[in-house]
Order: C-alpha cells, then sequence, then structure tokens
C-alpha cells in the first residue's frame, strides 16, 4: 500500500517489534495518531490565535495551558516548545555565550549541542568520561579549573546530558550542577533520552535549563520539543523582539527572537499535547521499562563472549552492546556475513539492529510489552544458540 | 479514523505474533463494530 506516489505507507511498528534506539520513545500514542489526523493542516492550531498573536497564548487548542503543565511537571518557572532539542541548545547558547567564550560538554555530548556551541562562536571543552563511562563531578571540577587556568575566566555555559545517547547511562547532573554553580556557570541538562522516559526535576536536579526531544522521548511527532528555564533566565532566553523597521516603523509585538515568534504548529505541537497525559504517567513506571531492558540485556548476556559496554545493571532502556565475541564470530563465516543477525531477527519479528551490526551496537526497550520484551530475549537466544553459541 | 487508530494501537501493542488476549479482543470487536456503524451512516448519507 503506498500513501502516495512512491511514498510506501509505514507499517514497521504494526508488523514487528521495533528496538531502534532512537525510535522507541518518540512512538505515537493512539492519542497523538488521532490529534495527527484532526490538524494535519499547516496553521490549524491558529483558528483561535488572538492577540498578542504567539503560540504559547493560544487557549483552543490549549496551547497555554500545555505550557505551563510542562514547566509544573518539570519544575521549572519557564517552557516553550521548539523544534527538537537542538533548537532548545542553540536557543541558550545564542543567549549566553559569547563570540570566544569556553563552554563545557562532555565526552558524550550529541554534535548538536557542539553546533550550537560553535554557532555561537564558542569554544567546546569536553568533560572526559570515567572507566564507566560516566560523567563525575570530580571530572567537572577538574575540567572547569583546566578551562579557568586556560582562557583566564570561567565557562559561560555547561552542558550535561541526563542520560547519554551512545551509552545510556544516568550521569551525576545534580553534583554536577553544584560544582559549576560554585563557579556560576549555569547549567543545561540534555534531557533527550530522559523528559517523557523517567520523572525529571529540574529544580531537584539545580539546573538553569531543561532541554528535551518530543519525537525522541515524548511520544510526539518530529520535530519538536521543549526548552524549560529558571526564573532567573527566562528573561533572557525569552526576550521579546525590539527591532524597528527604519521605512515602516512596524514593530513586531512580543514575538520571541531565539524562537523566531511562534515554533511549533499543527501536528508537531497538538501531537505533543496529546500524548502528554500518556506521557506524564509513563514516566511514573519506569521500574517497568528497567524489568524490560534488564530481561532483554540479561539474556544478551547470557550468550557466551557479549559484553555490556553501558553501566550494568541497566538503569535505562537504551544499552550498548558488544558482540564482538558471540555474533560477530559467527558472522565471519555466515553465508550473509554481518548481515545474519539483523535477518534471522526479522524472522522473527523483531527489527531496529543496524543491517550488518554485529560488533557494537545499541538497542531500546522503551515501551514494550512484557511480551514483547521477552519475545525479543528469546529471539537473541534462540539465534545464539542456533548458530552454535553456548548459552547458559 | 479514530477507530481504525485504535485497531492500528492494538496491531501495535501485540506485534509481531498478533495474539490478542480476551480483553484485547473484546476491544478489538468493539471498534470494528463501531466502525461498521459509521461505514453504514456515510454509505447512507453520501451514497444513498
Amino acid at each position: 500500500m503506498k500513501c502516495s506516489g512512491d511514498i510506501e505507507v509505514r507499517e514497521v511498528e504494526e508488523l514487528s517489534i521495533n528496538i531502534d534506539p532512537i525510535q522507541a520513545g518518540g512512538r505515537l500514542t493512539p492519542e497523538a495518531m488521532k490529534a495527527c489526523i484532526a490538524y494535519g493542516d499547516g496553521y490549524s492550531v491558529c483558528d483561535y490565535c488572538l492577540k498578542p498573536f504567539r503560540l504559547d497564548y493560544i487557549k483552543k487548542p490549549p496551547i497555554a495551558e500545555f505550557h505551563r503543565d510542562l514547566a509544573e511537571w518539570l519544575h521549572m518557572a519557564e517552557v516553550r516548545v521548539v523544534p527538537g532539542a537542538r533548537r532548545g541548545f542553540q536557543a541558550v547558547a545564542s543567549t549566553l555565550v559569547e563570540k570566544g567564550d569556553p563552554v563545557m560538554l562532555t565526552a558524550l555530548s550529541h554534535y548538536t549541542e557542539f553546533v550550537a556551541v560553535e554557532q555561537s562562536g564558542g569554544i567546546p571543552r569536553e568533560i572526559p568520561t570515567d572507566e564507566h563511562n560516566r560523567i563525575t563531578a570530580d571530572a567537572a571540577a577538574d575540567r572547569i579549573e583546566e578551562v579557568l587556568r586556560e582562557f583566564g575566566r570561567t565557562p559561560s555555559l555547561l552542558f550535561v546530558e541526563h542520560v547519554d545517547y551512545q551509552f545510556g547511562n544516568i550521569h551525576e547532573v545534580k553534583e554536577i550542577a553544584r560544582v559549576a554553580h560554585q563557579y556560576d556557570i549555569p547549567v543545561l541538562l540534555n534531557g533527550a533520552y530522559s523528559v517523557g522516559i523517567m520523572e525529571v526535576d529540574g529544580t531537584a536536579l539545580g539546573v538553569d535549563f531543561v532541554v528535551g526531544s518530543g519525537h525522541k522521548s515524548m511520544a510526539a511527532p518530529a520535530p519538536s520539543g521543549l526548552v524549560a528555564t529558571t526564573r532567573e533566565h527566562a528573561e533572557s532566553v525569552f526576550r521579546t523582539t525590539k527591532v524597528k523597521g527604519d521605512r515602516t516603523e512596524r514593530t513586531f509585538g512580543i514575538k520571541e527572537v531565539e524562537l523566531m515568534g511562534c515554533t511549533l504548529m499543527g501536528v508537531t505541537v497538538v501531537g505533543m499535547m496529546a500524548s502528554f497525559p500518556a506521557v506524564r504517567e509513563r514516566v511514573v513506571r519506569f521500574d517497568r521499562e528497567i524489568a524490560h531492558s534488564r530481561l532483554v540485556t540479561d539474556a544478551l548476556l547470557s550468550i557466551e563472549g557479549t559484553k555490556v559496554q553501558s553501566e550494568y545493571p541497566r538503569r535505562h532502556s537504551l544499552t550498548r552492546i558488544d558482540t564482538r565475541g558471540s555474533f560477530d564470530t559467527v558472522a565471519k563465516t555466515h553465508k550473509k556475513r554481518g548481515f545474519f543477525l539483523q535477518s534471522e531477527l526479522k524472522k522473527r519479528g523483531v527489527v531496529g539492529v543496524i543491517p550488518g551490526s554485529t560488533r557494537v551496537w545499541k538497542y531500546n526497550t522503551y515501551g514494550l510489552t512484557d511480551a514483547q520484551a521477552q519475545h525479543v530475549a528469546d529471539a537473541f537466544r534462540e539465534i545464539a544458540a542456533e548458530n552454535g553459541l553456548e548459552v547458559t | 479514523m479514530f477507530l481504525l487508530t485504535d485497531i492500528r494501537a492494538l496491531l501495535r501493542e501485540t506485534a509481531p505474533d498478533h495474539l490478542l488476549d480476551a480483553e484485547q479482543k473484546q476491544q478489538a470487536a468493539r471498534a470494528l463494530e463501531k466502525a461498521k456503524k459509521q461505514i453504514a451512516i456515510l454509505e447512507k448519507e453520501l451514497v444513498g
């Protein structure tokens, strides 16, 4: 079946169990699918956009209320929805970072954090990981001191991953924020893999900004995300336009400069909103997700030669696994070479592992039912046993 | 379309084998029944 022309219907989620590392948390809820059907037209949420003509003031559909709810949920003062977490990084970096400023990132920062710094003219300096692929407060303190010696001033901003995209590890955010604040460095929490997945309390973590991804972790269409700030920083990051046309003398009301006026319209914002009640509920059941993650990880570890590169026991659903000592040994002689694993998984209705991967790869069990998690665990063990690997 | 979305959600929840339990079968039956009624209304109103 085709949507139109050469656009095939996407039915991977209906036919298979998808453990793709970046897709799991962004699968739409049925409520979001329905909202997308109803609000597919471009400016569909603007039917009742009244003065002062800004997205976060719209009451019907209840976008204004959604903004208030999001802020309260994250324990932050102000929130704006943005087209993806990257636009949140960009808004904050553009406000706080001046050309030539050192900016702290981590060895696990996403490329979009680096690009946001680059765009602002900042100079990135990374906090290294420890031997367990974790970012620690001690490492942050050491690195800040080094930067202070190098530049003669403190970094203008520190980015820290709540959960990183490479290992799915949870980092010492609260402790790192405490260290950063001792140097008066504002802290941005990259919550792309936590906001909408697990409970996030910006106040308790002591961060100045929380950035989240709608399409990665809030069961929302792409591109969507959010940037939340403390009261202290809201005025600067969400400053309104002051520009004036020299001939027409036009001014532009209360449009926010960093957001380029309105941000998410139509399916993106309404999808995020429609999923929000379910998202708010699912984060408090994160222990169920951890149980599924551990079930699948332990099944993989029961295959001789497999190692987990993420922290263990697992505390998140995104996991990086090293099967060089197991599935990759099979790939060396298998007629399908490295593609055998993906092929065998597909036969069992499991997709999302990068084709050809048998060495180091990632998977995400978020959102699976108990039966689906068990199915995935059994599939890995069966494939291993059928291909002569020892399974304990 | 919303009723079919509910069916779609059931397909996702039960992938890849689609072995529905008793409650899920009931949900599917209810949604399909309502969909049939809606189609009958559309047939009557649009086609006559």
